[in-house]
């Protein structure tokens, strides 16, 4: 799977959780959604995409 | 994870309702706080006339957005500030917007304000900081066309992450003044529109959430000069605390609101009279922007 953060492209081997994916990146739920873009939907921390999926991690703070 | 109100896939969490909800009735659920935040602190009515300030950003677009939605009477007013790229994005955002919702806009650019200057030579010029020239010709704009367009209601799309900064802010300085005069709505007074802010219980996750869900594009660039703005380190310092101490965010800010009458003792140390020059409320001869006004024109003499 296909994951996108702070702009940058990763590669996930085999099949995860959300929250772990999350983890990982060190982005707590609170100040982040993940976005399926493929699908154009939210994804909840207990959901395992499938290994086609892409998926942005986007930091919800405003900057100004 | 299961809707909690339809049992259907849910599509988002919030962790500190406790509360799994599919699109719809997160949509629902937060046209729903809005209208609490409105109802608990009588903001405005339905036949009210509203002018919301949209800064191109997500938080003033998706209240605005609710606000049509919901069915009240809401125009929008932006100010061009020439901040390069930052304004330009912002500005063709906000116009889509509105078009697209065939909503009234109000433009007010800077540059015709001030002698052809833009907001950042407007800081060079006058050597001020840059946050603060920024907030004092702003809320100038806005308490002027509220009131010279004869709204009902001023509005700005703060949200509970901002106002618990500020109150965080105010009271690492015991801002007293400020602390009795941030309210979620100000009444109608010395020359001023009432003001609201609707979003006061809503996060910037669930207002970053309802943008999603309604494809509402908003400005990702960040202003040049927010980067040395305290009230994002506030902010940051609240988000590591609430890392370990979930619900600390709201507790700190709805403790607050229970808690305000213990400042709203604090005596005001000045009196408003209208500026010589322009007519707006100021505690002095002449008001912050006319000064900046005066300034900028010295300075231009001086070249």
């Amino acid at each position: 799977m296909k994951v996108i953060f702070e702009g940058k492209e990763f590669e996930i081997e085999g099949k995860t959780s959300v929250k772990k994916i999350l983890k990982k990146f060190k982005a707590d739920e609170l100040f982040y959604i993940v976005i399926d873009l493929k699908n154009k939907r939210l994804l909840t921390a207990d959901e395992q995409p499938d290994n086609d999926t892409i998926i942005e991690i986007k930091k919800v703070m405003s900057s100004g | 994870m299961r809707c909690a109100v339809c049992k259907k896939k849910a599509e988002v969490y919030l962790p500190h309702h406790n509360l799994a909800l599919c699109r719809e009735d997160f949509i629902r659920f937060f046209h729903k706080r809005i209208k609490k935040a409105v109802d608990d602190f009588k903001m405005f009515s339905e036949e009210d006339k509203l002018l919301v300030a949209v800064s191109g950003g997500k938080d003033s677009l998706s209240l605005w957005d609710s606000l049509l939605k919901m069915g009240y009477n809401a125009d929008g007013l932006f100010i061009h500030l020439g901040i390069g790229d930052f304004s330009k994005r912002a500005f063709e955002i906000v116009k889509e917007f509105s078009e697209n919702r065939k909503a009234e806009l109000i433009i007010i650019n800077i540059k015709d304000e001030f002698g052809g200057k833009t907001l950042p030579e407007l800081v060079e010029t006058t050597k001020g900081v840059p946050c603060k020239v920024c907030g004092k010709i702003k809320r100038y704009f806005f308490d002027r066309i509220a009131l010279k367009e004869n709204y009902d209601v001023l509005l700005t799309g703060h949200n509970l992450d901002d106002e618990a900064a500020f109150l965080l802010g105010n009271i690492f300085n015991w801002n007293i003044e400020y602390l009795a005069k941030q309210s979620p709505a100000l009444p109608e007074e010395d020359g001023f529109k009432k003001k609201a802010k609707p979003l006061i219980y809503l996060t910037e996750r669930e207002i970053a959430i309802y943008s999603f869900f309604n494809n509402i594009k908003y400005n990702e660039l960040s202003c040049p000069f927010s980067k040395k703005a305290k009230s994002h380190l506030y902010k940051e310092s609240l988000h590591q605390m609430e890392l370990s101490l979930k619900g600390l965010r709201i507790k700190f800010y709805k403790g607050f609101l229970r808690n305000r009458k213990l400042f709203e003792k604090a005596e005001k140390n000045y009196t408003l009279k209208p500026c010589k020059i322009c007519g707006y409320p100021t505690s002095s001869e002449i008001c912050g922007v006319c000064k900046i006004k005066i300034k900028a024109e010295v300075s231009e003499g001086e070249k």
